[in-house]
């Protein structure tokens, strides 16, 4: 089948140099999997994210066995018996007479798929009376992995929410303020300088302590996004108004307004989308400041609270070296923000090395 | 009858710069210009780069507010009107603009370019076919393929992206149609066709133009008059063939020189310009101002 779209702008051969930077093109893999991961964490994890197993307090990850006396068999795991040494120190051994058989679609936990759909589903789990862990689990004997994909829920899609958020905002002001000049700009420059002065971290707490504490953890959530939307917006306005103050003088503006476009359209299909390349990486390159500042807000306890998780709450059982000598997988967590802002970083800069030339036009 | 009425217009752009930008130096772009431009006549504007040419078009084109003067198109006073009153004299006047390569938005193909000019006559042109039948026509009109239409600006040529503007500035079936360096970024025989193809167009449509250059030659051809201007101000008008044959100004003079051997230009210390100088009548249609 040949798709005809042998015409393309300018705009559109530049991505197309993008999808050739494999570096990058993996990291969107890995990131649309965590994506994925998050959205149907009901279903792929093996338990809830409030499932919690007192006896099994900081399990070590169970291992998945396909071997059964040298035989191949039905993958399976084995129970673990919980012993104390002369230090009380919690030891787990494997037990190797129990054998729970790994089932696949069992019932499990019920959950709501997408919050409407009842269902009891799971991808996988084991046998009654046994329970797996693929990355061990933490204090209250609950499931890392599975919080880690119940935790991807609120960490990546804060960065997502937040982001669209405060372009919006940056965008909007930006184009009024670069597209009017004078007075206009001059007053919406100085807000945001006003926002720009404080220390991001600081009016995050301050903002933070601003919140009543008898909130409920959607209210949280959504205060977080607030919050970090409310910081971000600033730098973005003020760069978007610089461009717009060059691309109102171009040819093609002025040919619009001779042929009597109104100025909001003006803005909103000459003036806007030529921001689009500058904002298009710079999304993903601010993206990793909100999953840090929500992170950073949770692990000390400011942000979204127990039960219920996120990659930075997770965390903050790892706050002792202890414990993290004595469970070293509650560390996951981290692991996975180090990924996604890694992420994010790369296809940002890959972006902008492809949509570099055209930017240049555009400054 | 006159049609387009301009009268001692100004435009002054500070400089910035010195102690907070308040340093009252300003950069006299159009300095007291009044012209006046007859239906269906074609009438030049010669000058050197910087002179003010480019911001006297879209002062008259109301895409800049001028600090002096009044502008009467086609009988109406438009010097005051706000945006949404000019939609009747924005039908009529169209401009093309200087530099092919900033004047049609990069991110639109050929089609959205030329149904986005048909804004302000939507009414008569209600269906998407009947749109793009004008366009096809315009297109047409200035010896352009019909089926360009799905292409996007970078594919074509300056020539090729001038007679682009050309056909969008026509859209609306214009009176006046102000014409910014169109020729002046290309080469020679390229030039030469586009001229050609402009008077063709003058003719077929009922064009008024107002032609805007820095090189004599080129308006020679087309022009029954040409207004030198310098720095800001008008130094001599006249017809065409007087400019060419008489020239009375030392500017003009030099302008003309240059046109013929850019190598033979001296220039005698500076030309001087009083700020209350007067253009003067030295019969046939013949203005100078005072040196
Ligand atoms: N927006 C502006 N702000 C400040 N100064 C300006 C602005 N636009 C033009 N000028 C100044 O006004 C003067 C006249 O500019 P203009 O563009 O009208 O010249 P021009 O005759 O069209 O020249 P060219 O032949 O190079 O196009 C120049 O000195 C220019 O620097
Ligand atoms: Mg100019």
């Amino acid at each position: 089948m040949a798709k005809r779209n042998e015409h393309m702008s300018e705009f559109q051969i530049a991505l197309r140099a993008f999808t050739r930077n494999r570096f990058a093109v993996t990291c969107v893999i890995i990131l649309c999997l965590l994506y994925f991961g998050a959205v149907f964490a009901d279903f792929l994890s093996p338990y809830s994210f409030k499932n919690e197993d007192r006896n099994y307090s900081y399990c070590p990850p169970t291992q998945v066995k396909f071997m059964d006396q040298g035989k191949m068999t039905w993958p399976y795991v084995q129970g673990i018996k919980l012993t104390f040494d002369e230090y009380y120190k919690r030891v787990y051994t494997v037990d190797p007479t129990q054998k729970y058989p790994l089932h696949f679609f069992s019932k499990g936990d019920e959950y709501k798929l997408f919050g409407f759909i009842r269902a009891r589903h799971h991808l996988f789990g084991v046998a009654q009376g046994g329970r797996i862990y693929l990355l061990g689990a933490d204090a209250r004997g609950r499931d890392l992995f599975s919080r880690l994909l119940f935790g991807g829920r609120v960490s990546l899609s804060i960065g997502l929410i937040g982001v669209l958020i405060s372009f919006s905002i940056g965008l909007i002001v930006g184009g009024i303020a670069g597209y009017y000049g004078g007075r206009v700009d001059n007053i919406l420059m100085r807000v945001c300088e006003m926002f720009m002065m404080v220390p991001g971290f600081y009016l995050l707490l301050a903002l933070r302590a601003a919140v009543p504490d008898n909130f409920s953890s959607v209210q949280v959530y959504f205060s977080i996004i607030f919050i970090l939307s409310f910081i971000g917006w600033a730098s973005l306005a003020r760069i978007i108004r610089g461009m717009c103050l060059s691309l109102r003088e171009r040819d093609y503006v002025l040919a619009a307004k001779s042929l009597g476009l109104s100025n909001f359209k003006i803005i909103i299909r000459h003036i806007l989308p030529h921001t689009l390349s500058y904002s298009i990486f710079a999304v993903m390159l601010s993206i990793p400041g909100y999953i840090l500042g929500e992170s950073a807000l949770s692990l000390i306890g400011l942000g979204i609270q127990d039960p219920f998780a996120s990659w930075g709450n997770m965390l903050s059982d790892a706050m002792s070296i202890i414990r993290i000598k004595f469970a070293p997988w509650i560390l996951f967590p981290a692991f996975f923000i180090f990924l996604t802002v890694i992420c994010f970083n790369v296809i940002g800069n890959a972006l902008r090395d492809c949509l570099d030339p055209m930017l240049k036009g555009e400054r | 009858m006159m049609l387009l009425e301009l009268k001692n217009i100004k435009k002054y752009f500070p400089i910035k710069g010195g102690f907070f930008g308040m340093t009252g130096d300003h950069v006299k772009a159009v300095d007291g210009i009044d012209l006046a431009v007859r239906s269906g006549e074609n009438i030049s504007l010669v000058g050197e780069s910087g002179c003010g040419k480019t911001t006297l078009a879209r002062i008259i084109l109301k895409l800049m507010r001028a600090d002096a003067g009044s502008i009467v198109f086609d009988g109406q006073d438009i010097t005051h009107l706000p945006n949404r009153r000019l939609v009747q004299s924005r039908k009529n006047m169209q401009m093309v603009f200087q530099d092919p390569y900033s004047s049609l938005d990069p991110r639109f193909t050929i089609r959205r370019v030329m149904r986005e000019a048909l804004t302000l006559e939507k009414e008569q042109y209600r269906s998407e076919g009947e749109r793009q039948e004008r366009a096809r026509q315009l297109l047409e009109s200035v010896q352009l393929n019909g089926d360009i239409l799905n292409r996007y600006p970078h594919e074509f040529s300056g020539g090729e992206r001038q007679r682009i503007a050309i056909a969008r500035a026509l859209m609306l079936n214009p009176k006046l149609l102000i014409l910014d360096e169109a020729v002046s970024s290309l080469d020679v025989i390229i030039q030469q066709q586009l001229i050609d193809l402009l008077a063709d167009l003058q003719e077929k449509f009922n064009l008024t133009y107002l032609f805007i250059s820095h090189n004599l030659k080129i308006v020679k051809k087309i022009s029954q008059r040409i207004a030198v201007m310098y720095r800001g101000k008008i130094v001599e008008m006249a017809p065409s063939d007087e400019i060419f044959g008489n020239p009375l100004h030392p500017y003009t003079k030099e302008l003309l020189s240059a046109a013929i051997d850019y190598k033979a230009v001296k220039r005698e210390g500076e030309i001087k310009m009083d700020s209350a100088a007067q253009l003067l009548d030295h019969g046939n249609n013949h203005f100078v101002m005072e040196h």
